[in-house]
């Protein structure tokens, strides 16, 4: 989207031209309410400020000329020696050719940590080691720890591509950073380097470790979730690591169910089920998902989702209904009954939903609450979900 | 003569606070282009693509008689990259062919579903729903104008993001995925504005310019160089100063739930935009709740600007008379520190000097003219002085222009560049004041039919283009 | 030894195809978009197609569909993602697609299907 050079030129230059051209600006200002009328001076202030202007005009317009000129050179020069580095370190992995001497340089490393990001596997260990061998992670991390911000998301960038195990600590301070746009960038970098752990204790520990350094910078919860995504096989790690915390705030709990039900992690069944009756209405809705997701409802968790169904929240009730297809049959189809007639759209929807996807009974009592349903809109939303069912039916048969 | 000299103090006074806040603003917002530009991950972005992350999307396209341009439209909000969104367009009542044509090329079938109506509209007639596309809906509805119809939408839209867009413009392709990344990093963002390019001189093919060159006509050109320093410079300067008053109408991203919390659009304003922003504003700065509206540079929507002269005062004077109605309506956030830097900083900014500049431009020309002519002004000094303020104008337009060429997508050629230095430069012989004086008129006639401003007549969606 | 055709945008992954794929003998040929590799299809008979989905200017969805209903109806394709949504693979079979690899991938693993495929073709 964005050419990542001559940017910074530009925006010094426009500065210096901005300042210059300010100054007759102010000192008319000040002539003209100082002394009113009085017009000594003026036409020299003036003509500076044309000066000043035209200058600046004149030297932006060079620039940008020049850039214009340039640029697609210097981007195709740039992508063509990236091209060039990338097949040479295809030979380097496939033996035939000899390892560059280092230090290598920016292309050859861009080259090296894009082709990490591409492959996996013998190839990606490889990799790996060819950037230990050159010292790309230690350079990384001491850019981390520097001070210029673009500088620093850069090489978190770079590391979030790099996955090295080693660079964890570094990663993990970042991530309790003062500046958010460096934790977030952090934690990105941790949970891809932790999805590519693969012994079971070292991961464990860097989950716990992790785990900490999110709570402790208290990011939102889209960040949770998308570190929870990138973790991929790591996790779960990640999962118990947080769901285990006493000081664990809300959103992280959230994050963690909406993860055990999304990877069906049926060992964290339980602690859904323990967050059923949570406090914060959007957790029970987490656990509800996640308890609906694993089809896993024990018996002493029922009451729990009984008392879901009544709750006052409108999208508690509304997750509620996907969990209470997990009650034995007769009461499944009672409740998802009452819930039809609920005040809110939403939930008359879900409840549809949730009976449509019980079978032949569940499309059967909707079917009868179509008919002679005491409330009209539950009607209504029955025989909708009957057509939209049915639709759907017939789109996919089209589409195949 | 006291008076006149004292007016023309007045006026170059306000001139220069005016250039100087422009200055800075502009460097403000170059700044911030490049440090987004700088910050910003690709990897990000991808994995927003390719893992679960995203937060689905509901594109809402309100219609008004675009027969001939809504099919190629829909088509090209079809082919977005972004794994989960729906597209429903309103036809608001169309006269032509509009819902026809749609009906035709997506093999549309009458969907006789129901939904919750929770924002009050003009009468639904039927919603249709595409056997091509599972993710695109059209509504039928009586027509009420384009707030109308966009809140219609929003009763029907099932995702938590939705995302306003003009039947006449095309999103580029990343679009919808870059503006989401925001919402992913900070809670409590409602809604993200982009940047607004006109689309005439360039070809496209799904939402990707092929070939890109200055138009031929002044007035397009003009209008390119204005975009520019609106959005690469005016709007991305107010971002950093955390005060966006505006996501315009052709692009935005907002929280379905904040939208639907304030009411959904105004059907009262023909700036309806601006106007659900300040609401967005007043209503979560009054219930003490933390919230962000930003806008970002490179979400990019192009639009269609009128070519003809005609259709671009008409369209501008309806801004202006929108910018007032918005202004008038929520005056009482002006100045009060509760709305903190939207009351103390936006709002008198807008008011002073974009409400008011045309006014102040009108009365600056003609005392000016008055006084050359009484010989009470030295034409010397006079001529120093206008040579300053285009030169000023035109060097601001060069550096907005000039974020341009930073990004992949601009005007490949040095010839073209060049037409936009010429045409920062004519802008100034005659262009400019014309504006300036549409948007006078447009002033004076708000002031006359003040009381009448909640019973707006409206003609269904104006368009840009017709 | 097969022509392949591989419509994917990343440069470097298209790269790695090509390196792997010709090692192995076969012809290679990277289209960058959906146009391109339109342009690709039109032109020449290919053995076996890798599709990424995310191209610049549309879904490598449509493309499928298009080649599953044009003449290359029986061309194995291969699909190569970072799209590892269940949804998103059972919707790229359900249109066709052979076989779907993720992103980031193993070289020798997809190097070992792409010639089972072409063998099984005959």
């Amino acid at each position: 989207m964005w050419r990542r050079f001559g940017d910074l030129g530009f925006a010094a230059l426009v500065a210096v031209v901005i300042t210059v051209e300010a100054v007759p600006l102010v000192w008319l200002t000040w002539v003209v309410l100082g002394d009113l009328g009085h017009h000594e001076g003026l036409t020299w202030i003036l003509l500076g400020g044309v000066a000043t202007a035209a200058l600046g005009l004149v030297v932006v317009t060079a620039y940008l000329l020049a850039y214009q000129t340039v640029s697609d050179r210097r981007a195709a020069a740039l992508a063509r020696a990236r091209g060039e580095w990338v097949a040479r370190w295809l030979r380097v992995l496939a033996g035939r050719e000899p390892e560059p001497a280092g230090p290598l340089g920016r292309d050859a490393v861009g080259a090296l940590l894009e082709l990490r990001e591409a492959v996996r596997g013998a190839e990606a260990e490889r990799l790996l080691e060819l950037l230990r061998r050159y010292g790309v992670g230690d350079g990384l991390e001491g850019r981390v720890r520097g001070h210029r911000i673009a500088r620093r998301l850069q090489a978190l960038e770079d590391l979030a591509r790099a996955r090295a195990p080693e660079a964890m600590p570094t990663l993990l301070a970042a991530v309790i950073d003062p500046d958010r746009r460096v934790q977030v960038a952090a934690a990105r970098a941790a949970a891809r380097t932790l999805a590519d752990v693969e012994d079971p204790g070292t991961r464990e520990e860097l989950a716990e470790a992790f785990a900490a350094s999110l709570v402790a910078a208290a990011l939102p919860f889209g960040v949770i979730e998308e570190v929870l995504l990138l973790a991929d096989e790591a996790a779960p790690a990640l999962v118990r690591a947080i769901l285990a915390r006493e000081d664990v705030p809300a959103p992280f709990v959230r994050a963690a169910l909406d993860a055990v039900g999304r990877l069906g992690l049926l060992p964290f069944g339980d602690a859904a089920v323990a967050r059923l009756s949570h406090p914060d209405p959007e957790v029970r809705a987490a656990a509800l998902r996640a308890v609906a997701r694993l089809h896993v409802l024990p018996e002493g968790a029922r009451e729990a989702v009984r008392a879901a169904l009544d709750d006052e929240v409108e999208f508690v009730r509304i997750h509620a209904t996907a969990a209470a297809a997990l009650l034995p049959r007769e009461e499944a189809l009672a409740a998802l009954w009452a819930r039809l007639g609920d005040p809110s759209w939403w939930v008359r929807r879900a409840a549809a939903d949730a009976l449509a996807g019980l079978g032949r009974a569940g499309l059967a009592e909707l079917g009868h609450a179509a008919r002679a349903h005491p409330d009209r809109y539950a009607r209504d939303m029955a025989a909708q979900a009957l057509r939209d069912r049915t639709e759907r039916v017939v789109a996919e048969a089209v589409a195949r | 003569m006291r008076a006149l000299e004292l007016v023309q103090v007045g006026l170059l006074t306000y001139f220069v606070v005016l250039n100087l806040i422009y200055s800075g603003l502009s460097f403000i917002g170059l700044r911030t282009v490049v440090v987004h530009a700088r910050e910003l991950s690709d990897l990000a972005l991808r994995d927003l693509l390719e893992r679960e992350v995203y937060r689905p999307v509901s594109i809402l396209v309100p219609a008004f008689n675009e027969e001939r341009t809504i099919v190629a439209a829909v088509r090209s909000f079809l082919a977005l990259q972004y794994p989960r969104f729906e597209v429903i367009v309103v036809s608001d009542g169309s006269t032509d062919g509009t819902l026809e044509r749609l009906i035709e090329a997506f093999a549309l079938v009458e969907d006789p579903r129901v939904w919750s109506a929770r924002l009050p509209t003009r009468p639904v007639r039927r919603v249709l729903r595409s056997l091509r596309h599972p993710e695109l809906v059209v509504v039928d509805k009586e027509n009420g104008g384009k707030s109308d119809a966009l809140n219609a939408a929003i009763n029907l839209a099932r995702y938590p993001l939705i995302a306003p867009v003009d039947a006449d413009s095309v999103l580029d392709a990343q679009a919808i995925l870059r503006a989401s990344r925001v919402f992913v990093e900070d809670e409590t963002v409602l809604a993200v504005g982009g940047t607004v390019r006109p689309l005439n001189g360039a070809t496209f093919r799904s939402g990707r310019p092929v070939s890109m060159r200055v138009p031929s006509g002044w007035l397009e050109r003009f209008q390119i160089v204005e975009y520019a320093r609106a959005f690469f410079l005016g709007r991305t300067g107010w971002t950093r100063l955390g005060t966006v008053l505006i996501i315009s109408g052709a692009f935005g991203l907002f929280r379905r739930d904040a939208v639907v919390r304030v009411g959904g659009f105004w059907t009262g304003t023909v700036g309806e935009d601006m106007e659900l922003v300040l609401r967005l504003h007043r209503e979560y700065r009054r219930a003490g709740l933390p919230y962000r509206i930003v806008v970002a540079p490179d979400p990019i929507c192009w639009t269609e600007v009128p070519s003809d002269l005609r259709t671009l005062l008409r369209q501008r004077s309806r801004w202006h008379r929108g910018l007032w109605q918005n202004l008038w309506r929520h005056r009482g956030m002006l100045l009060d520190p509760r709305y903190g830097r939207i009351g103390m900083l936006g709002l008198p900014y807008f008011w002073l000097f974009e409400a008011l500049a045309p006014v102040v431009e009108v009365v600056g020309l003609v005392t000016f003219g008055i006084s050359l002519a009484l010989g009470v002004v030295d034409p010397g000094i006079f001529a120093l002085f206008l040579a300053m303020a285009v030169l000023h104008g035109m060097l601001l337009s060069q550096i907005a222009v000039g974020v341009e060429a930073m990004l992949l997508e601009r005007y490949p050629r040095i010839s073209d560049r060049l037409r936009l230095l010429a045409a920062a430069f004519l802008e100034f012989l005659g262009f400019h004041q014309l504006l300036a004086l549409d948007r006078f008129v447009a002033t004076l006639r708000v002031l006359r039919g003040r009381g009448g401003w909640g019973a707006m007549r409206r003609a269904g969606i104006p368009t840009a283009t017709s | 030894m097969g022509s392949i055709l591989a419509i994917e945008d990343d440069r470097t992954v298209g790269l790695v195809l090509e390196h792997v794929l010709e090692t192995a003998g076969h012809e290679v040929r990277v289209a960058r978009d959906v146009a391109d590799g339109r342009g690709a299809l039109a032109e020449g008979r290919y053995d076996l197609i890798v599709l990424d989905l995310n191209l610049p200017d549309g879904s490598g969805l449509d493309l499928l569909r298009e080649i599953r209903q044009g003449g290359g109806a029986s061309t194995p394709v291969l699909v190569l993602s970072g799209m590892r949504q269940e949804e998103v693979v059972v919707r790229g079979l359900r249109l066709g697609a052979d076989d779907y690899v993720t992103k980031p991938f193993s070289p020798h693993e997809l190097l070992a299907r792409v010639e089972r495929w072409l063998k099984a073709r005959g």
